[in-house]
């Protein structure tokens, strides 16, 4: 060993002994594991409105359990602060109108004022829409913030999905958030203005078939089932590519052995990290999942799923579904199916070629082809794109430039305003 | 299954985690930051951010998980911490304003003052080689980059203490005045 080495080592050792932990550090992690299992709802406004509803958000059975140090002190849990015995009160799960902690600088609750009237979402679209923690819907009369993720700070969305039939005063939607690696799946409702986000319950949390310990888990997705009573996600880890399912009743799970929950591995043939876009259905008692990847020249990838008699799913193949060799590039997102397609024939895909992205719509004979901003990719050109059907076009974007656009006809793309890492359609 | 993964895994458990690896932590969080009081700040983040998996049963190994949310999370302050140097440096035209507070607590030890005078990528990566003596491949997972860089950062934080050490051995007398530039 060098010098210099022994010197550096003796160093740090010597001056590592210059701190020792405080009794206060349990103390904070305790506080700080208690609120982390909260969720607050801030900046909720309704157009128009002068109320604004906050509510906090509370995770069952973890709150106010009092975690005890046996070997330092103090040992025990430090009293509430008046703060703490606000959200205490809420224990029970029901959204309370307590206001925000006042350290949670993000947690603002000013009210959004409604965007430009020409709004590029129109008619009946309405589309929730994340930006890194931050969740608003945006529709023809404007745009109004739901809530950000200020608990957990570093927390971003990571994919959301609107269940089918819901409207923009009675929407359920799942929303996938990640933080440091680690990974949640949340229930957001807004009903008649009342907004709350839950964390899945530990049964129905990305990650629960094991195996994918710590931070080699990846979580894609989810996808609602067309009829909106099943969600699914693709997870990677080193054990492979599984799909998971739940089904879902009043929230996640259904309490049914046949329909509660179900997990495939599929890594046979669909790749760590591929993206699930939809999940549609493909005649009968037949579904598919759709999956791409940014970067695979493969083509995408279908996972057919059936319905049993008894309601269960049941995995009827996995195929990778070929790029035509007359389109090069990747298929970097697909949305819609052609009736009595098998989900194999998409109404829209968004190819992507060296940096630069095609949308193309099959709604039309021949088909039409729109060019995609620049501004759409990176500047290193591979990057998750989605794609989502309004009622009279498409909206195209990518979380890797927070941008999106709204694509109708062969007019060019318009920009939607605002930070865009994903959307999804209310309906 | 689910009750298999969570065997065990009790409040009490966690508090015994907490006791086995929280020493550790507030002082990797004090190297890499060279900054006691965020040392506190930055461990109980960490194993609040590791009770989140750790309470799914999903952390088989909590040591090195406890490590990398250590080193995630300095890694946070030290952006932070170099935002703020530039808006200083902006702001008066030289960075003496954010030096003086590590220059006088480096003044207790030459090879500290040194260490901390190494850019936070090298002095991250000496100190996870050095003090929690990981391998280069493991300090490459931690840092999130290659073997190679690793080797590279390593190899200049170890050339550029010794050009420092080398500078205040000829003066034979060492900067008190936390104006900057070398130990001398």
């Amino acid at each position: 060993m060098k010098d210099i080495e022994q010197r550096l080592r003796d160093s740090l050792t010597a001056r590592s002994t210059d701190v020792e932990p405080t009794p206060a550090l349990w103390r904070e992690v305790d506080r700080r594991v208690t609120r982390r299992r909260r969720l607050r709802v801030a900046g909720w406004s309704l157009v128009g409105a002068t109320a604004i509803v906050v509510g906090v958000l509370v995770l069952p059975g973890l709150i106010g359990t009092g975690l005890t140090v046996p070997d330092i002190e103090p040992i025990q849990t430090p009293p509430a602060t008046p703060d703490e015995e606000d959200q205490d009160a809420t224990d029970d799960g029901a959204p309370d109108d307590a206001a925000p902690d006042e350290t949670d600088e993000a947690d603002d609750p000013t009210p959004t004022e409604p965007d430009d009237p020409d709004a590029l979402v129109t008619g009946d679209d309405t589309l929730l829409i994340a930006d890194g923690g931050e969740l608003r819907l945006v529709g023809p009369s404007g745009d109004r913030s739901l809530i950000t993720l200020a608990a957990e700070g570093e927390s971003t969305v990571a994919g959301i999905a609107v269940r089918p039939g819901s409207t923009p005063d009675d929407l359920t939607a799942a929303v996938l958030t990640q933080a440091e690696g680690m990974w949640d799946l949340r229930e957001l409702r807004v009903v008649d203005g009342e907004v709350t986000l839950e964390v899945f319950d530990e049964r129905y949390r990305p990650g629960r078939a094991g195996g994918s310990a710590g931070d080699g888990l990846t979580v894609r997705g989810p996808v609602w089932s067309p009829d909106g009573t099943s969600l699914a996600w693709l997870e990677s880890g080193a054990d492979g590519v599984r799909l998971q399912t739940i089904g879902w009743a009043a929230g996640p799970g259904t309490g049914d052995d046949a329909t509660d929950n179900a997990q495939w591995e599929v890594g046979d043939v669909v790749p760590g990290g591929a993206i699930p876009n939809d999940w549609v259905a493909a005649g009968g008692t037949s579904t598919v999942l759709r999956a791409t990847t940014p970067d695979s020249d493969d083509g995408w990838y279908a996972i057919r799923l059936d319905r049993q008699a008894d309601d269960a799913w049941v995995l009827a193949g996995t195929d990778v579904v070929p790029s035509d060799g007359e389109e090069p590039g990747t298929v970097a997102a697909l949305a819609g199916a052609a009736a009595g397609s098998d989900g194999r024939a998409a109404q829209w895909l968004v190819r992507t070629d060296a940096g630069e992205a095609e949308l193309l719509d099959r709604t039309t004979d021949p088909a039409t082809r729109v060019g995609l901003p620049g501004g759409l990719l990176p500047p290193d050109g591979s990057a998750e794109v989605w794609v989502r059907p309004l009622s009279d076009g498409v909206v195209v974007g990518s979380p890797s430039t927070r941008s999106a656009w709204v694509v109708r006809g062969s007019g060019p793309p318009a920009l939607l305003e605002g930070g865009v890492t994903y959307a999804s359609v209310v309906r | 299954m689910l009750a298999m993964v969570r065997a065990g895994t009790t409040a009490d458990s966690f508090a015994a985690v907490f006791n086995a690896h929280h020493r550790q932590a507030v002082r990797l969080a004090y190297l890499l930051t060279s900054d006691p009081d965020q040392a506190e700040d930055i461990a109980a983040e960490a194993f609040a951010k590791v009770y989140v998996r750790w309470s799914k049963g999903q952390v088989q190994d909590v040591g090195p998980y406890v490590r990398r949310a250590v080193v995630n999370e300095a890694n946070s302050k030290l952006r932070r911490r170099y935002l703020e140097r530039r808006e200083a440096s902006r702001r008066w035209g030289d960075e003496r304003g954010v030096r003086l507070v590590d220059d006088a607590m480096a003044d207790r030890d030459l090879v500290w003052q040194a260490i901390q005078r190494l850019p936070d990528r090298q002095r991250q990566a000496v100190v996870l080689r050095y003090y929690e003596d990981l391998p280069e491949a493991e300090t490459a997972s931690l840092l999130g980059c290659s073997v190679g860089t690793v080797k590279s950062q390593v190899s200049r934080g170890l050339a550029r203490l010794e050009q420092l050490l080398d500078a205040t051995d000829r003066t034979g007398q060492t900067d008190r005045t936390g104006q900057g530039g070398e130990l001398a």
